[in-house]
């Protein structure tokens, strides 16, 4: 498994870079991760308040919500979310919230 | 020289028919596998297009009309025709049917000589200028289906080592045993060519043989005849070594592979056969697949973990 | 001239056998005919050290290198013990009859070179011939398995050196194919090269528990485990038809109950789980016209009851059966009449055809594609059309399972005709059409280099069919819309069309059947289809 350096911590993460041990995932993380991503600066709270969603619909469901929802839910559109997100909501926001990759034909 | 080839002709055609036959034998003795049918399906309503009996709702409760004459003409056709080398590729087409036509009628010549023979010991003279209606008829069928396999399998032989060798997919999949293949089949239809054209005109030698053959007296040949003659008899022989069973297989497998689109309908022998195939006992070493089980029991429990549903 | 492939090129470890030139693939209209953006990525270092992907620098199984000469061996070994068993009725019964006859029969001719989008796409590498894989397992079983005598060997050419690297490059090539079947459905003689790579990727699934990720660990046994490859629980489930039940509201005025679990429903209808996450327009719309034209139907909870996926059917015969016995169970206990499959082409041919021989007794339900429903309900008036709605052009995408793998050619189409005015076909159609790129799985393998690969050389066929479809008006300002009824190819044509930017240059989208439909339906208030959700 490859391992991922964020803010000086090591995590495993799969080929893409999603964390493959969801309860490893910590604010640092996301924060870390952001300039991966190629966020500038500090995750706003509109940042937080998507990543938050998405984790909490992931504890409660077990799967990512779907993008529809996710828009509604929170009040973003799509154009917002890749604004916040540049690599959008799967790949980006997912991401950053410690999600593992959506499988299946999704 | 005459008994001899008399002997070789004989094992050369009770070879070719027994290996053959257990070559068929060996296809069709295949388990019934899962469908994997591909369309168009030539038996079906709208083959033009390529349709199933799917398009309908509640299929199962419509008839399934199978036209199997359209497909039996279908599969044969391209025996003589091999349309889709015509359509996709010219060249190759241009000596692969002539080839393949030397080989259908090198056959058939020499299964009508057997018939001509069966006349001429009735009585019936076969020669150009024959009183009788048949036997002219019998000369010039005769005539056309050797000189057609003479002339085809020659022009065949030469041309595919040619084009195999030029066209850079060929080549590459091309093996040794190919080239000589062509070769010796070369050395077959050129002996029948040369003998044809130089020494006999009339084919004459050929009904010599085979009333030689029925009647079990040898027969006094040319020996350049005699040696196309023990040419074909290894050709017979050596036939059931090579791929060429396809003239039949190909068929079937559009049958039984291509075009099986028979459903399995509750009560029928189709599922008897099912469930006896899945008491089979499975070996495979795959972590997920309980080797030493049947597959009934593979499909339904398994290697798995917990399978339960969490409460809705 | 391109140099001829040897098997030594194959064998040979270190290397790597095919570098893909972006400059080689198959041409594409314009705008798209520059330069690949971005080419197919390299590993990086780190991930050479345990993937190889020294077939063409693409990765779908990475297999990791053994550490010593005794695994090797063993990892050989092995795989030869898988082959034998593939020619043995109690562990191979299932496909026999079509592989010993493609093995016996094939002459080799290279008629269905062509015939394959992959081969052509990629200009015409030699790896990619449907021919190669048959070739390399022709070489094992005539080597290692029937161990025939050298000089015979010699005159068949049929010598192979294996090694761990060989398996290594015939494992990923096997998940280069997308078993469309194209060079089958051309063969003279009746063979199914594509059927080799199947049994291929068997021998690595079946006997070695080698298989894409995305296809087992968190495909086919996530599936049975949770009841979708999505990961989706019957709890999420519901949340999610909530939300299906509002939108629809929201869209249409109307108040629909997604009817869940109905016993004794007449139909029980099995979408992809991939429309409940990623596409849920397509189950509204099912839901909007099923209830509009009064069908008693039902979804299920049970496991793989409500995920009609089978990817059992691209790799693994157990899976496969464990799969298609589930989702009869679930029709079962529901006791409903008949199964009804939603818009997935893999789905259906797996559930309705292949599934045909796994089933006895009273797993016996019969099975059908929603598409001759739709047709039904469409062509007999219950519904109002107004076919203006769909004012804009459109195109059929044939899923290869549905088309040439299962004969539904026509009840799409006269769909189509009566409520798209400007439908026009795709060059070449119905049952001789293309693969979107993403058959067999690739779609979903979503991981390293794998995407790229497929965005660039197995799409590239569709991709160019579906501009050339719309040539008429290939600029951004005229809205197209590309209808794919199968998940699978929706989610080729997501990936493909971002890869490409084909929203902003052609404006091009892609949607279901289902979705056209009730966007003409004349009684709805605004347009169904959301063209900013492209």
């Amino acid at each position: 498994m490859p391992q991922l350096e964020v803010g000086g911590k090591s995590y495993e993460v799969d080929e893409d870079g999603f964390l493959q041990e969801l309860d490893k995932w910590g604010r640092d993380f996301a924060q870390g991760y952001a300039t991966i991503e190629g966020i500038e600066g500090e995750l706003t709270e509109e940042h937080w308040k998507l990543i938050d969603y998405i984790r909490e619909y992931y504890a409660q469901f077990g799967i990512a919500p779907m993008i529809r929802k996710m828009c509604k839910d929170t009040g973003f559109d799509l154009k917002k979310i890749y604004t916040l997100f540049p690599s959008g909501p799967a790949k980006g926001a997912c991401k950053l919230a410690g999600l593992s990759k959506p499988t299946g034909c999704v | 020289m005459g008994t001899l080839i008399i002997v070789l002709t004989y094992i050369a055609y009770v070879f070719i028919v027994v290996v053959y036959t257990i070559k068929i034998v060996a296809w069709l003795k295949l388990p019934p596998h899962i469908r994997w049918d591909l369309y168009p399906v030539i038996h079906e309503e709208n083959y033009r297009y390529g349709g199933s009996y799917y398009e309908q709702p509640e299929w199962w409760t419509k008839p399934r009309p199978r036209n199997t004459w359209r497909s039996l003409f279908y599969s044969l056709k391209d025996n003589f025709y091999m349309g889709e080398y015509f359509n996709r590729n010219r060249t190759y087409w241009l000596c692969l049917l002539p080839w393949h036509l030397g080989f259908i009628f090198i056959i058939t010549f020499h299964i009508l000589c057997f018939f001509a023979a069966v006349t001429m010991v009735g009585g019936l003279e076969i020669t150009a200028g024959s009183p009788q209606l048949l036997g002219k008829g019998f000369y010039y069928l005769l005539l056309l289906t050797g000189g057609v396999a003479f002339v085809a399998g020659t022009f065949g032989s030469i041309g595919m080592p040619i084009v195999r060798l030029a066209d850079r997919g060929l080549r590459t999949y091309s093996m040794p045993m190919n080239f000589f293949n062509y070769f010796f089949f070369l050395v077959v239809y050129g002996s029948g060519l040369f003998a044809w054209l130089m020494l006999d005109p009339t084919l004459e030698e050929y009904r010599a043989y085979w009333l030689g053959l029925i009647t079990l007296t040898p027969p006094e040949l040319h020996p350049l005849t005699v040696l196309h003659i023990v040419l074909f008899d290894i050709f017979l022989i050596y036939l059931p070594f090579t791929r060429s069973t396809h003239y039949i297989t190909r068929i079937l497998a559009y049958y039984f592979i291509r075009w099986d689109d028979e459903p399995n309908l509750p009560g029928g022998k189709m599922e008897k056969q099912i469930a006896s195939l899945l008491e089979r006992k499975v070996s495979w070493e795959g972590k997920h697949i309980p080797s030493g089980k049947s597959w009934a029991e593979a499909a339904t429990e398994s290697g798995l973990p917990e399978t339960k549903k969490d409460t809705p | 001239m391109k140099k001829n492939f040897h098997i030594d090129d194959f064998t040979h470890p270190g290397g790597q056998v095919t570098e893909l030139d972006p400059a080689e693939l198959s041409p594409l209209p314009p705008p798209y005919d520059k330069r690949e953006k971005p080419p197919i990525r390299k590993l990086t270092d780190e991930q050479s050290t345990r993937m190889d992907a020294s077939l063409d620098g693409v990765v779908a199984i990475g297999l990791t290198p053994p550490k010593s000469p005794e695994e090797e061996k063993a990892f050989i070994d092995k795989f030869l013990a898988g082959i034998e068993k593939l020619f043995s009725t109690d562990d191979n019964w299932t496909f026999l009859q079509p592989l010993v006859h493609t093995l016996e029969y094939c002459v080799k001719c290279q008629i269905c070179s062509d015939a394959c989008p992959v081969y052509v796409s990629s200009g015409r590498q030699d790896i990619y011939r449907p021919t190669m894989r048959p070739e390399l397992f022709r070489r094992i079983v005539s080597t290692y398995i029937k161990k025939e005598h050298p000089l015979l060997r010699k005159i068949k050419d049929s010598d192979i050196d294996l090694n761990w690297q060989t398996l290594a490059r015939l494992g990923e090539l096997a998940y280069r194919c997308t078993l469309c079947r194209r060079c089958a459905q051309v063969c003279p003689l009746s063979c199914d090269n594509a059927l080799i790579s199947r049994e291929i990727r068997k021998v690595f699934s079946q006997q070695m528990g080698i298989a894409p990720k995305e296809i087992h660990e968190k495909g086919s046994v996530q599936q049975l485990r949770v009841g979708s490859s999505t990961g989706m629980t019957p709890a999420a489930l519901r949340n999610i038809l909530e939300f299906a039940e509002e939108e629809i509201e929201e869209k249409t005025g109307r108040k629909i109950k997604i009817p869940v679990d109905k016993k004794g429903a007449d139909i029980l209808l099995i979408h992809n789980a991939g429309e409940f996450i990623a596409w849920p327009e397509n189950l509204e719309a099912f839901a909007i016209i099923l209830d509009a034209a009064g069908v008693d139907w039902t979804l299920s909870t049970e496991i793989a009851g409500y995920d009609s996926v089978n990817y059992g059917v691209w790799y693994d015969d157990f899976q496969f059966a464990r799969v298609a016995i589930r989702q009869s169970q679930a029709a079962r206990a529901l006791g409903v009449r008949k199964i009804s499959l939603g818009e997935c082409g893999h789905a259906h041919k797996a559930g309705i055809v292949v599934a045909d021989r796994v089933l006895v007794g009273d797993l016996i339900i019969p099975r059908e594609s929603s598409l001759p429903l739709l047709e039904e309900i469409v062509l007999s008036g219950r519904i109002k059309f107004d076919p203006s709605r769909n004012h804009f052009p459109v195109t059929l995408h044939d899923p290869c399972n549905m088309v040439r793998l299962m004969g539904i050619v026509e009840p799409q189409r006269r769909i189509l005709r009566k409520i798209c005015p400007q439908f026009r076909e795709m060059t070449p159609h119905g049952v001789e059409n293309y693969c979107c790129g993403g058959g067999s799985g690739f779609a979903i393998t979503q991981s390293t280099n794998f995407p790229d690969w497929r965005n660039s050389v197995s799409g590239r066929m569709k991709m160019k069919q579906i501009l050339e479809a719309f040539q008429d008006a290939p600029g951004p300002e005229v809205k197209k819309y590309v209808c794919a009824p199968c998940s699978n190819c929706k989610g080729q044509f997501r990936d493909m069309f971002e890869y490409y930017d084909v929203w902003e240059k052609s404006g091009i989208l892609y949607g279901g059947l289902v979705e056209l439909i009730v966007n003409a339906m004349a009684d709805l208030k605004k347009p169904f289809i959301q063209w900013e959700w492209h």
